[in-house]
């Protein structure tokens, strides 16, 4: 409606301070890099880092075309069919949503791994093992995208072509595709952008040869110290995160608002039998790439539970983190949520800077401080509040921008205004949008491994890294056990996120 | 001709009941308060919907079991008449044949068929580009190539100007004529319904009550139906 003025001029303070927030923390993270490589000969675009280039092409394209290309098919027999466990499906593919990287890998490692049940059924370490993994968290998320552009086709459209007699392949060409056309460019941007930014999974899975920006920049920083390499590996990853950020960013913001389903049109097409195969097929190949691994994790995980200190201590420090970046990044998306361009770009930061740098330029600022532990944590909660920070505002901007809109000539006819208007006008209908931001902002620092991994090396284990050390010290089944507590901790907050978006939605 | 034998539908708590008749060549009105059916109605005639119990006969066949496009129904809807990313021309076309292929001979109907809505310039531009009456003309001209039999309008021109809703329900009204068209016509307007219907059919608590002429129907005192139309002058 009035998306030139910004929303209630009396937030533009704390707006203002939001924004400074940002872009201090990420100058923080760029300039000593900057600093750092300019008084030692600059970039170095120089061997090694096209073929990291190529290789993080190449993984995050085949990801996005077996996620996307199979989503759509999938969607489109859900879509066109009404059955039992119509929901239930639905709620399946939400899952993946809730999975840590690292629970994600242990679990796919338990299945086709060397020790699985299915080993031998593809190669996990390199390539094969990349896109699988990409393809478990992206595939359900394409599906949902998908089914929810196709429900918004309108009822007409179906009516009509069945009174003229279409057949299905004429549905798919004249109603499905190009009404879905601008939405899969969208959704192939963003699954392009997650994967290509991917680390946990490429960090875990790639071994010496598979290696993307992401990990590569960690690489040369943290393991060679090339701060000339990886800040070439950093512009290139920017400016791909830019584009893909720019095509991406609207299926990003709906792959949030997803909470429930609408009616959906009725359909008179895929009534053959071959369509009917051709649908079940599509929807057993999705669970089956989704089930199993839970399955797998669940069955192995439950009798290796055990809660001894190490546990104890990381669950602690898991809570502690997780809840300190959700406040955080609440307040911080809550201030910016009104806001224009600036903003919603801020927003976005740690999708378009990658964390791998944000996180060594800190180092370099900070190391001298020997703040130690504390130092730590809060470098730790910093970089994690950032990276939910996209994910928060993609909850609060829209549910703000509507109730603002909403009641704003009310509210300018009755002369509430500041404070009282906040008070006892937008906070009380923002609760429920303010509490599945903090909790799915909560849940995403809880499972979040690359922060540690960038920052916090010793001194700081979470639940993710208490995960990984224990796979890496053969401790299989104690890392089964942790994973599972991890896991079913991420769930719990998941959905009773999924809960409140779907009450607050008002449809 | 339409005709509903012992017709019942019933969907989550729903229900109407219908058993009518409607003479081959007449142009019916079909009023009723909002959610009585009307909508229903229509899709159960244009088979979208199936009847629980009951028949549909149209033209002396029974299409009971019969999937939309066996049935001699052309319908326009309020809205999304036509696809947004096909041209006006190829929109009409659709009638003839799905896949857009068409013999010289057809092509020069769809020409007609514009030139008979006044769409001729029109032709190769896209929904997005000409007006909600233009777009609506483009469903009738397409009601004029498929050339069935019977006409559904579900509440075709309810989101049109006053001025504009006029032209397009007479031009309908001429077009029923010329063709012989059944046409049932959903409406909350009791201008058009003088202006063109010769019988009105009522909608109200599950029931569909038979069609009665147009002037008896407006004539009705102390019925659902004054109910329904309210006081003539607004009092």
């Amino acid at each position: 409606m009035n998306g030139r003025r910004p929303l209630n001029k009396n937030l533009q303070g704390p707006r203002l301070a939001a924004q400074g927030i940002i872009l201090c923390a990420v100058a923080a993270g760029l300039l000593p890099l900057f600093w750092f490589a300019l008084s030692r000969g600059g970039f170095n675009f120089g061997t090694g880092v096209w073929p990291v280039l190529l290789f993080t092409f190449k993984q995050a394209s085949v990801s996005t075309l077996f996620s996307v290309v199979p989503g759509f098919f999938v969607a489109r027999a859900i879509a066109r069919r009404q059955f039992h466990g119509r929901t239930l499906l639905l709620q399946l593919f939400a899952i993946p949503m809730a999975v840590p990287a690292i629970v994600a890998v242990l679990a796919l490692t338990g299945l086709y791994g060397n020790a699985g049940l299915l080993a031998g059924f593809i190669n996990l370490y390199g390539f094969g093992g990349i896109v699988l993994a990409h393809v478990f968290f992206n595939l359900p998320m394409a599906t949902r995208l998908f089914v929810d552009v196709l429900e918004q086709i309108a009822p007409e459209n179906f009516r009509l072509a069945a009174q003229l007699g279409f057949s299905d392949a004429q549905v798919f060409r004249q109603i499905e595709l190009p009404q879905s056309l601008p939405a899969a460019f969208r959704i192939a941007a963003l699954v392009f952008l997650l994967c290509a930014a991917s680390f946990i999974i490429v960090l875990t899975l790639g071994g010496a040869t598979a290696t993307t920006l992401e990990v590569a920049i960690f690489q040369s920083l943290r393991m060679d110290f090339d701060v000339p390499r990886a800040l070439a590996l950093s512009l290139l990853q920017m400016g791909l995160s830019g584009v893909l950020v720019f095509f991406g960013a609207r299926a990003f913001n709906q792959s949030m608002a997803i909470a429930n389903l609408r009616l959906s049109p009725q359909r008179f097409d895929g009534r053959s039998v071959a369509a009917r195969t051709l649908d079940i097929a599509f929807i057993g190949f999705a669970i089956a790439l989704v089930l199993p691994p839970l399955a797998v994790l669940l069955a192995q995980g439950y009798s290796n539970v055990t809660f001894d200190a190490a546990l104890r201590q990381a669950l602690f420090t898991s809570l502690g983190i997780g809840a300190c970046s959700a406040i955080i990044a609440v307040v911080l998306a809550w201030n910016l949520a009104g806001g224009k361009s600036v903003s919603q770009l801020l927003s976005l930061s740690a999708l378009l800077v990658p964390p791998a740098v944000m996180a060594t330029g800190w180092f370099l600022l900070l190391y001298k401080l020997n703040g130690g532990v504390v130092l730590v944590f809060v470098t730790i909660v910093a970089l994690n509040a950032l990276m939910a920070l996209p994910f928060a505002s993609a909850v609060l901007s829209p549910a703000f921008r509507q109730i603002e809109n909403s009641s704003d000539r009310l509210c300018q006819s009755l002369g509430i205004s500041g404070w009282a208007r906040l008070w006892n006008i937008t906070l009380p209908q923002m609760a429920r949008p303010l509490a599945q931001a903090g909790l799915m902002a909560f849940v995403l620092s809880l499972g979040d491994l690359a922060a540690v991994t960038l920052l916090g090396s010793e001194g700081i284990m979470t639940l993710p890294s208490l995960v990984r050390a224990q796979m890496g010290h053969y401790r299989g089944q104690d890392a089964q056990g942790t994973a599972l507590i991890l896991m079913t901790l991420c769930f719990a907050i998941t959905a009773a996120a999924q809960r409140l978006g779907r009450q607050h939605d008002p449809r | 001709m339409i005709r509903v034998e012992n017709g019942f539908y019933s969907s989550d708590g729903f229900t109407l009941n219908c058993d009518f008749d409607i003479a081959a060549g007449s142009f019916c009105a079909v009023l009723g308060p909002s959610g009585a059916g009307k909508s229903t109605l229509l899709s159960v005639l244009a088979g979208f919907e199936s009847l629980n119990r009951g028949r549909v006969v149209l033209d002396g066949v029974d299409v009971t079991g019969l999937p939309p496009d066996q049935r001699p129904i052309s319908m326009v809807f309020q809205d999304n008449n036509v696809f947004p990313h096909l041209t006006v021309a190829q929109n009409v076309a659709l009638g003839i044949s799905p896949s857009l292929r068409l013999s010289a001979q057809q092509n020069r109907t769809v020409s007609e068929a514009l030139e008979h809505v006044q769409l001729s310039a029109l032709a190769g531009r896209r929904p997005g580009e000409i007006s909600g009456g233009e777009r609506q003309r483009v469903a009738l001209a397409r009601v004029l190539v498929r050339a069935k039999k019977i006409l559904l309008l579900d509440e075709a021109f309810a989101s049109l100007d006053p001025g504009l809703r006029q032209n397009l329900v007479k031009q309908v009204g001429e077009i029923a004529q010329e063709r012989k068209l059944t046409t049932l016509m959903v409406t909350h307007q009791p201008d058009e319904v003088r202006a063109v219907a010769d019988q009105v059919m009522f909608i109200a608590d599950g029931e569909v009550q038979p069609p009665i002429a147009t002037a008896k129907f407006f004539a009705s005192k102390g019925t659902s139906i004054a109910t329904y139309l309210g006081t003539p002058n607004f009092k």
